[in-house]
């Protein structure tokens, strides 16, 4: 309870902000800035500048994320941008285009 | 898929979008299912589907949506295709437009309401006790005029205006204003 979810019917084009754990399964433009938790399911798609504590990617992310402990690209998940993040985690399957900062 | 590990979060029930106590969404939402909102949303939501505004939730934004209901705080125009409600505890301030109005007891609202059909303002005055003949249209100008523009009213004489609607409406504004903690109405001349 009380997690925010983005339903995969959802377009949300602005920014979003806050300290708690953020689900997209839909589509978020913009600029995502959050302490917490991000998970981008299969169906979700995030055109943004994020920054959050970790991502979990199995959807689709365009733009540069930064995450203060650890970014996780799924296989199937689709990321175009700059990656900055102490752990980044990579699997088999998963495409990526854009640098990796692992300096922290 | 498989199972989501890494300790981080979450499980995830379908087809409902929240947003959480934590979240500040700026900006515009637009989809087509329900959508409960416990955080703060500054903007524009349009949805086919429900808005609900939880008691924590704080929604500075035009919605337009089904259904909307309110439980929370809502500052902005709200229209809606099917109905609004305002349950207890519920603040909104702003103007409706909705075929169906539900305000509970305990609601505060502030704002013109126009009950549309079928998303057109319905050009008929509310029933007050002295128009409920049922051969003669109550005055259709007088009440067109007052959905227009009721918020300030000219001055006019204090009895003649009794049997006025708009004299209803000014009370439940007095109401609403109350409800909201001030003193006294803006311009309202109905004091004299």
């Amino acid at each position: 309870m009380a997690n925010t979810v983005i339903g995969s019917t959802i377009v949300i084009d602005g920014e979003i902000t806050g300290d708690e754990d953020l689900v997209v399964q839909g589509t978020v433009k913009g600029r995502v800035s959050l302490r917490e938790n991000i998970l981008v399911e299969e169906s979700g798609v995030l055109e943004a500048n994020v920054e959050t504590a970790t991502i979990t990617i199995h959807g689709t992310v365009t733009g540069d994320i930064q995450a203060s402990e650890r970014a996780e690209l799924k296989s199937n998940c689709r990321v175009v941008g700059d990656i900055r993040a102490p752990r980044i985690l990579i699997a088999d399957g998963a495409s990526f285009k854009g640098n990796v900062d692992m300096d922290g | 898929m498989a199972s989501r590990q890494s300790g981080s979060i979450i499980t995830t029930t379908e087809a409902l979008t929240i947003i959480g106590q934590g979240i500040h969404v700026h900006g515009q939402i637009h989809g087509e299912e329900d959508l409960r909102i416990e955080g703060r949303v500054e903007g524009s939501i349009s949805l086919t589907e429900t808005v609900h505004v939880a008691e924590s939730g704080v929604v500075v934004a035009t919605v337009d949506a089904r259904d909307v209901v309110v439980s929370g705080i809502v500052v902005g125009n709200v229209s809606a295709t099917n109905s609004v409600s305002l349950e207890p505890g519920a603040k909104l301030i702003g103007d409706i437009s909705t075929p169906r109005l539900i305000i509970a007891d305990g609601a505060a609202f502030r704002g013109n309401v126009a009950m549309t059909e079928g998303g057109a303002p319905v050009p008929r005055a509310r029933a007050t006790a002295g128009a409920r003949s049922t051969g003669s249209r109550p005055r259709p100008a007088a009440a067109s005029s007052a959905s227009a523009r009721p918020a300030v009213a000219p001055p006019r004489p204090g009895p003649a205006s009794a049997r006025h609607p708009l004299r209803v409406r000014e009370s439940a504004r007095l109401r609403a204003w109350r409800r909201f903690g001030r003193r006294r109405p803006p311009a309202a001349p109905m004091m004299r």
